[in-house]
């Protein structure tokens, strides 16, 4: 539509390369940063971006802009977004991070949280693959030192 | 359900700050969040080094018990003291009201640690029924005042305030980079509790404009002494990557000082309307942000013409100037190649001397009784829009001086 819009090239780790209207491509902060420095020559690299996780920002940052969209809509969005691997989610927090996308790390991080939620020490542990070094003696030190106050 | 990834714990790699995102800024509730410290060493640590201390005494339905809640708080706050550790928001909500006289050794505790964000919510648990859904306001008690005010739960999403001796202007200007506390902007509106206007307790209200963000927030304002000193805290869910003031508005606070301290203030708004007789002698300082700020608004302030020209020539950049009812202003002048927009709202006969060198003013508004016509010097070469509207002088219909519309006459003229 508008005859002024401006494309950015963004270069993942990986070197693949993505060609993305600036527009949307601000919606990470650290990339506005460097357009409103002017330090933007041809491409920009992401090093800490690898292309499989930018493919989905990307996928995230278009419906995410798109004009009218109904928030019912985003939020159905967002539920599936987040419906995979922890590998992946940890992936698209490190690169909310790095980007700095308030919105969208605060939406995985949301979603970490949910895994958490109403679980058990033991069933957060399974869940998240998280190995317990502790001794029995420092497990029970510490429960009677953080946990007691909500049995 | 997510696939598990062979028995590998990435979760536990993640940035400490990003775990702390995660058991704190996000709707985990505290139960849940706090059992995260019996996981491993690694979690343990997470959880203990948090820098947002958030206590709410309701967890689900059911109300901690009181000793509980006091020793939870207490115990979480002296291990942040012991460790030096780092704190950023103390915020509680609580439904004894017994807890208030922990407050103040509380305050003392974070304030030590330089938190840069108190809240504290009184919360009333009504007769029957799940308070949190039903109760119309928040009931906040000012421990110091010992005074209750109603603040309706959908503007404010806590309550911050600080006891006078705490007070420091530097909260206003933090580093970005170390706090993830936005500072959008700022209002504050005093709110009138019972029937009288000059209550003891004001409450001070933050509004922020954009729905994006999270609501509002409080701050606060008070002191029983002469100086008051307004510090405000702004805590925003949404958008915290970068920020500071840019906006800063205060409407009938009373204040015995303002002092802004925010290298990115864009804005800066002054209202009092107290009316010629009790204009209240604010001291009015604007320590930074020199080149940022583009518009000035002063309602009701006790500036002098000197006083004025001293702020008003710091600030190379303002484009837009609002001046009302200052009635100690004798003299103005103004020399400005930025200023498109001037707004002269005097009404009164104390304004002697008007000096505007603005070669690129647009749009001049005035109203008063007198035209500081004799000493009236304008360059308005680029004027576009031009309004005045003329009191006239308080005498009787008819006895007007002549010379005052001879005078009339000559000023319209500069407007060529």
């Amino acid at each position: 539509m508008s005859s002024s819009t401006k494309f950015l090239t963004l270069k993942t780790n990986d070197k693949e390369e993505f060609v993305l209207d600036e527009a949307i491509a601000i919606r990470s902060q650290t990339i506005k940063n460097m357009v409103e420095d002017d330090c933007v020559s041809n491409v920009i690299p992401l090093p800490n971006v690898d292309s499989k996780t930018m493919i989905k920002v990307i996928e995230y940052w278009k419906k995410h802009s798109e004009e009218g969209i109904s928030k019912d809509k985003l939020m159905d969005f967002d539920k599936a977004f987040v419906k995979v691997d922890q590998s992946i989610l940890y992936a698209l927090i490190l690169a909310a991070n790095f980007l700095n996308d308030a919105e969208m790390l605060d939406m995985i991080c949301q979603e970490v949280a949910n895994r958490i939620k109403g679980k058990t020490p033991e069933e957060i542990r399974k869940e998240f693959n998280i190995e317990n070094d502790f001794t029995p003696e420092e497990e029970e030190e510490i429960r009677n030192e953080n946990v007691w106050a909500f049995e | 359900m997510a696939k598990r990834v062979g028995g590998e714990d990435i979760i536990s790699e993640l940035p400490l700050h990003i775990i702390h995102h995660i058991l704190c800024r996000t709707n985990l509730d505290l139960k849940d969040a706090a059992i995260s410290c019996m996981l491993s060493k690694r979690w343990y640590h997470c959880w203990t080094s948090r820098p947002n201390l958030i206590f709410n005494q309701l967890q689900g339905d059911k109300l901690m018990p009181l000793e509980n809640y006091v020793k939870l708080v207490d115990q979480s706050l002296r291990s942040h003291i012991e460790k030096k550790l780092h704190l950023e928001q103390f915020i509680l909500a609580y439904c004894d009201p017994e807890v208030d006289s922990h407050l103040d050794t509380w305050i003392e505790l974070a304030v030590k640690l330089n938190v840069t964000e108190l809240g504290f919510d009184l919360v009333h648990r009504r007769s029957g029924g799940s308070s949190r859904s039903q109760a119309r306001f928040v009931q906040v008690t000012l421990p110091w005042k010992r005074r209750d005010i109603e603040i309706d739960p959908s503007k404010i999403k806590s309550i911050q305030k600080l006891p006078p001796s705490k007070v420091r202007t530097e909260h206003f200007h933090r580093d970005p980079a170390q706090n993830p506390i936005v500072k959008k902007e700022f209002g504050f509106v005093r709110r009138r509790s019972g029937g009288s206007l000059r209550s003891q307790a004001r409450f001070v209200q933050v509004t922020l404009p954009r729905k994006k963000w999270e609501k509002a927030v409080g701050a606060w304002k008070w002191d029983k002494g002469r100086r008051r000193v307004v510090i405000g805290i702004i805590y925003l869910g949404q958008n915290w990557s970068s920020g500071h003031i840019k906006y800063l508005t205060t409407t009938s606070c009373e204040l015995h000082s303002v002092i802004v301290q925010a290298p990115y203030l864009r804005c800066f708004r002054y209202k009092e309307y107290a009316g010629r007789e009790n204009i209240l002698p604010c001291e009015i300082a604007i320590l930074d942000g020199y080149n940022t700020l583009q518009t000035l608004e002063l309602v009701g302030a006790s500036i002098t013409g000197q006083h004025f020209q001293d702020i008003f020539c710091k600030f190379p950049n303002i484009s837009e100037l609002e001046l009302e009812s200052c009635y100690k202003l004798n003299h103005i002048e103004i020399q400005s190649e930025k200023l498109k927009k001037f707004t002269l709202l005097l009404g009164l006969n104390t304004l002697e001397k008007l000096t505007i060198q603005a070669p690129n003013l647009l749009d001049f508004d005035f109203r008063g009784t007198k035209i500081p016509f004799s000493y009236m010097n304008m360059d308005t070469s680029s004027l576009e829009r031009a309004r005045f509207h003329f009191f006239m002088p308080a005498t009787h219909f008819g006895s007007v001086d002549n010379s005052w519309y001879t005078s009339l006459h000559h000023f319209v003229q500069q407007f060529k």
